[in-house]
């Protein structure tokens, strides 16, 4: 179903707080799930998959673990990232300005890659900010990287198996995001290192492209993701009466 | 004579802030006040004084294309416009309306028409699937070639009088359009991206309609040439032998209505950047033309403006009380601030400044406002370039490094006006805000009275920011100091959006409206009145406190005009005295 992107906005915001996320975090929430889907990343499709946990799901506490001053790791109980993780990446930029480094460690966290379009904005407010997970099964373990450049609109994105063919562990619920004050990771170049093998590379100029396509055309959401937005968008809405009608909208006189 | 081709092109940088003179910015504790908003008057930069001005001066071609309507004036009608950079088409779809049916609420579903914009030429093809669409409305699904979206509602008293009328060979009586100065109101105007349609950044740099709501202000403007087109091809219809045209003065006179409800109030709230601009750019343009020294003729120009605002006040009906009383005060305080011009021996240098002052200590809020909106008439040189920067970028980011003791301190200093409220007392909490199961309609409810209650809506903006204060207080006292606002924000995730509102507007002092929207007493309609201002509406018609009509491009040059001299003083129509003709 082909629908605008303010238009999947504001349904995805709406849905969220229809989940119970909080003002501010069903905002930043569904803003992430439509950069992905805005940049080419099938954000409503990682959303639709989602959504059945996310609607179960009570909101996870993150935890503070472990904080060295240099090194944070926090927790989320198999929380989604969705559920305020973008917090996270706040906190290693707070570091950042503070020390220099902000390396932030957040375990038992999914829906990782939604942590791109939070990327976007970090690096919109002028920071440098890197983020590291990993997918896949054991020894086949495919390792996400997103680079965003303080100023820079848009981050640039490598998805990559780096195949040790011995006992690799694919850490497959952390997100780690390392933001810097004092110098700026550039992405690395493609690489045609035998054991690894680019499986995407997404730059800032394709991700910019994609978002103007998206911008100009809209996009297709599958009709049954749209449907349970918008059901649960509704579950914020109050049922008409005859006096909502009349006294909660306020017209008093008659049409001429 | 013709005015020289301008272009005005709207890309603009993120939220520039012009330089205003030796006159400071009213502070924002005037300005955003609730009520002073709800006083606010159409003025130069308004968004269709900006709109005519840019077609009248690049001459946009406007051609009727298609008038394919019955003897009922049903059918479809195209209009076919050329800016100087783009082609666009206007499809207008009449059909017959069961009286039963017609409401000008949102949760209508027919009108007497439906309209949509369209980016390009349009084939038989797209026509079908526009006709299967856009008289559905939010029923329908429409594609991003599809700009704005909207439908009207004919005013029954004046269409039916007006057809009858010129199919007699007579005139309508303009003491009649006086008091209703239009044939249609819609009832809603879509644009950016709602069902389907194009998103606003599609458009928003192109030199069109890249301002704010221009697009839609533009469709709007050619309903009314079509509202006219249609009474009096029905009147030639039903008496061929005798029907005359409606006489240019009255096709001028005649404007569009709107009928707005609460849909509208949620905007002002959940777009605080934009807000802050649009408000910007009319102080701006105030503190420029207060800095200026007036010459005897500017002083006279003023006094004649005067003149024409008070015999314009005279033409405006409500049978609200509380604006009828308004509206009379507005008068008799015009009178008196034409006598006070005449009269002072105030310095020239300070003359305009003077008045201002002299009119907060004296006159009523809608008087100093309309005098305002007076005083910005006289310098078209300082105020209409600031109609290129009305729009703004709206991306509220959190700074999470930014200490809980700084953010205390903004709070107090910037939301001294919200941590006033007391919210203890249930008469500051006594309403909510909810959005009805019924096409989504924003609707306000009375507290432990209405239900929905738990489903409030987040526009309490105020209360919010005293849920903060005291977060933040207990955070300090809990830690034994401050620490980056992220930290507090890990253990409080529900403060985020009031902690980044309140970041962000610190930068933004027009971005909050100064009322607490629950309390009881709250006139929404303020709301309302202020949005509609900078459409440029005028004769405000409340018909609740919730709930208000009024009139656009009454006066305006018809499309036949384009390209004819342009005086720019159209804002406020006087009823025209015909000679010889009825």
């Amino acid at each position: 179903m082909h629908v605008s992107l303010n238009e999947f906005t504001l349904t995805c915001r709406r849905a969220l707080d229809g989940l119970g996320f909080p003002p501010g975090e069903f905002e930043d929430a569904a803003d992430m799930v439509v950069w992905l889907e805005q940049h080419g990343l099938g954000g409503a499709r990682l959303l639709g998959e989602i959504l059945p946990r996310l609607a179960g799901e009570q909101w996870p506490a993150l935890a503070l673990r472990h904080d060295d001053g240099g090194c944070v790791i926090m927790t989320m109980e198999h929380g989604s990232l969705l559920h305020g993780g973008s917090l996270a990446a706040d906190l290693a930029c707070t570091r950042a300005l503070e020390s220099g480094l902000g390396l932030v460690r957040l375990r038992g966290c999914r829906d990782r890659s939604f942590i791109l379009g939070y990327l976007a904005r970090c690096a919109r407010r002028g920071h440098h900010i890197a983020a590291f997970w990993c997918t896949g099964e054991p020894r086949r373990a495919i390792q996400n990287v997103a680079v965003a450049l303080a100023d820079e609109r848009l981050p640039v994105f490598r998805r990559f198996r780096a195949d040790g063919g011995g006992e690799q562990e694919a850490d497959t619920d952390t997100l780690t995001l390392m933001a810097t004050r004092d110098f700026a990771m550039l992405p690395a170049a493609p690489s045609d290192h035998p054991r690894i093998e680019l499986l995407e590379m997404v730059t800032a100029e394709e991700f910019d492209a994609r978002s103007r396509r998206a911008w100009d055309q809209g996009v297709e959401i599958d009709r049954w993701v749209w449907q349970e937005l918008k059901s649960l968008a509704d579950r914020k809405l109050v049922a008409a009466t005859e006096a909502s009608r009349a006294r909660g909208a306020g017209e008093t006189r008659p049409a001429d | 004579m013709v005015a020289a081709i301008r272009r005005t092109v709207s890309v603009q940088a993120d939220n520039p802030r012009p330089d205003t003179g030796r006159v400071p910015l009213r502070p924002a504790a005037e300005v955003m006040d609730l009520e002073r908003l709800g006083s606010l008057h159409q003025c130069r930069i308004s968004f269709i004084r900006t709109l005519m001005r840019k077609v009248m001066a690049e001459r946009w071609g406007i051609q009727r294309e298609r008038f394919d309507l019955d003897e009922n004036g049903y059918g479809t009608c195209i209009y076919r416009i050329a800016s100087p950079t783009r082609i666009y088409n206007l499809v207008i779809f009449s059909q017959y309306l069961d009286p039963d049916a017609r409401s000008d609420r949102v949760i209508a579903n027919a009108w007497d028409v439906a309209f949509a914009l369209c980016l390009g030429d349009i084939d038989d093809n797209y026509l079908a699937l526009l006709r299967e669409n856009v008289p559905r409305q939010e029923a329908g699904r429409c594609d991003p070639r599809v700009l704005v979206l909207s439908r009207a509602n004919r005013s029954l008293r004046n269409f039916d009088s007006t057809v009858e009328a010129l199919a007699a060979g007579r005139q309508p009586d303009p003491e009649q359009l006086a008091r209703v100065g239009y044939l249609y109101r819609t009832t809603a105007v879509y644009g950016n991206g709602k069902f389907g349609i194009a998103d606003y950044p599609r458009i928003r740099d192109s030199e069109d309609f890249g301002l704010p709501f221009s697009a839609q202000m533009f469709s709007v403007y050619l309903l009314r040439d079509f509202s006219i087109r249609q009474a009096e091809h029905v009147a030639r219809c039903r008496a061929p032998a005798t029907a005359v045209a409606l006489h240019p003065e009255l096709q001028r006179y005649l404007g569009i209505g709107n009928s707005t409800g609460l849909g509208m109030a949620p905007f002002l709230i959940n777009h605080p950047q934009l807000i802050n601009q649009w408000l910007l750019m009319r102080e701006s343009a105030l503190a420029r033309c207060l800095g200026e020294v007036p010459t005897q003729d500017t002083r006279e120009r003023m006094i004649a403006l005067i003149d024409h605002a008070i015999a314009h006040n005279t033409e405006t009906a409500t049978n609200d009380v509380r604006q009828a009383g308004c509206n009379q005060r507005l008068g008799e305080e015009l009178v008196e601030a034409r006598n006070w011009l005449e009269k002072t021996t105030i310095p020239e240098a300070m003359l305009w400044q003077a008045l201002l002052d002299w009119s907060r200590k004296h006159w009523s809020l809608e008087t100093q406002e309309m005098l305002n909106s007076l005083l910005m008439e006289l310098y078209p040189d300082r105020v209409d370039e600031l109609e290129e920067t009305m729009g703004a970028s709206e991306s509220q980011d959190l700074v999470p490094e930014m200490g809980t003791d700084d953010l205390l301190a903004r709070l107090r200093r910037d939301y001294d006006w919200a941590l006033a409220y007391d919210f203890d007392d249930p008469e500051q909490t006594h309403l909510f805000w909810y959005r009805s199961a019924e096409k989504e309609e924003p609707r306000l409810g009375e507290r432990g009275v209405d239900p929905g209650e738990e489903w409030e809506m987040g526009l309490d903006i105020a209360r919010q920011t005293r849920g903060l204060c005291n977060a933040l207080t207990d955070w300090q006292t809990e830690q034994g100091r401050p620490t980056p606002l992220v930290e507090f924000l890990l253990a409080n995730p529900r403060y985020k959006g009031i902690a980044r509102r309140v970041q962000t507007l610190s930068e933004h002092a027009y971005g909050d409206i100064r009322a607490n929207l629950l309390a009881r007493g709250t006139l929404p309609i303020h709301l309302l009145r202020c949005k509609l201002a900078f459409f440029g509406a005028t004769k405000f018609d409340p018909r609740s406190d919730r709930w208000v009509r009024i009139t656009m491009f009454q006066g305006a040059p018809r499309v036949e005009d384009i390209g004819e001299h342009f005086a720019d003083d159209w804002w406020m129509p006087l009823k025209p005295e015909l000679q010889g003709d009825g």
